[in-house]
């Protein structure tokens, strides 16, 4: 498991934060209300420790993910207890769509929400690390955590950010998990390094 | 008189980042740090600042919950709120406190423009 100083932990902490931060302004749009966000924590951790996290109180979970490459490759996942992403769709599309119809768009309008989302979280990322991230199409995942993560299992690490996002009148939330190869750690730590030496003297 | 500036933020490399642009900006500055709004609260109870550097999203209080007590110990203060939640609900609740708003991620440009705000702050009053 790679090792991170407390330093360079602070400072993903702070660079996520500020992405996430921009990824919930952008669903604020989409849903028209007040996105709140938990203070984050960034967990570097394998598969396991990341399933038992997200089976807390949701057994299945539903949501979107999106491949990136660049000087370092991962994917970035929004994920939504499943019971709560038709609630998400019907604050997009307005209360008076009827149910039916949201079941039938709720595929859609979750690729959508995870686009947008994850393209401001990844936008961000590229502004902080001066870097250029290519992003593959969101792909919606749904299932138990174990099954969203098996893929992963083989000496990869994860960066397991602790963000919580929530609606605060429609009890809706969520997390961002970012996944990042185990060939990708070094070329992350030196991204880290670079953003710090912006900072001047420690 | 030193003006003195109060950074209060919970992330150590955010500090570090405003700590080092308000030194090569206002060298003659002199600079306390909090990581947190009750540390804020203890130094603005002993301190008289200039101006303070807030973030928006720390545990225990966030950055309105943190104006609001500096405030109520010094309602001069000029206050410049670091987020970067940017949502527009955010913007509008820091202008309706009184709040300048600054959108992270830190940078020199950013810094410069709190600097020149805090000084057409005090000529205004």
């Amino acid at each position: 498991m790679p090792q991170f100083s407390e330093l360079q932990k602070d400072a993903l902490c702070e660079i996520f934060n500020i992405s996430v931060s921009q990824a919930a302004a952008a669903m604020s749009e989409i849903i028209r209300a007040t996105v709140k966000l938990t203070v984050p924590k960034v967990e570097i951790c394998d598969v396991e420790t990341a399933v038992a996290y997200l089976n807390q109180g949701n057994a299945r979970i539903c949501g979107v993910s999106q491949t990136f490459h660049g000087s370092f490759d991962g994917k970035a996942i929004l994920i939504f207890p499943e019971e709560r992403s038709l609630e998400l769709v019907r604050l997009m599309m307005g209360i008076d769509v009827p149910m039916e119809l949201l079941t039938d768009m709720e595929q859609d309008a979750l690729a959508e929400v995870g686009n947008i989302v994850l393209n401001a979280c990844l936008a961000s990322l590229s502004d902080m690390f001066s870097q250029q991230f290519d992003c593959e199409l969101p792909q919606l995942v749904e299932g138990n955590s174990l099954s969203l993560l098996q893929g992963y299992g083989a000496g990869n690490v994860l960066i397991l950010l602790h963000i919580k996002f929530s609606v605060a009148e429609h009890a809706l939330e969520g997390y961002i998990i970012f996944v990042v190869n185990a060939h990708s750690m070094k070329a992350l730590e030196q991204s880290v390094d670079k953003f710090l030496q912006g900072a001047g003297d420690i | 008189m030193t003006n003195k500036v109060l950074i209060v933020d919970d992330s150590r490399v955010s500090r570090i980042f405003i700590r080092n642009f308000i030194r090569q900006l206002q060298p003659q500055w002199q600079i306390f740090e909090a990581d947190g709004g009750k540390a804020a609260i203890a130094l603005a109870a002993e301190h008289r600042f200039y101006a303070v550097s807030l973030d928006y999203n720390m545990p225990e209080m966030n950055g309105f919950e943190v104006a609001d007590r500096l405030k109520a110990i010094d309602p001069h203060c000029f206050i410049g709120l670091l987020t970067a939640n940017v949502q527009r609900s955010t913007q509008e609740q820091a202008q309706a406190a009184g709040l300048y708003f600054y959108k992270k991620p830190i940078n020199l440009e950013m810094m410069q423009q709190m600097m020149m705000d805090v000084e057409a702050y005090y000529a205004a009053v």
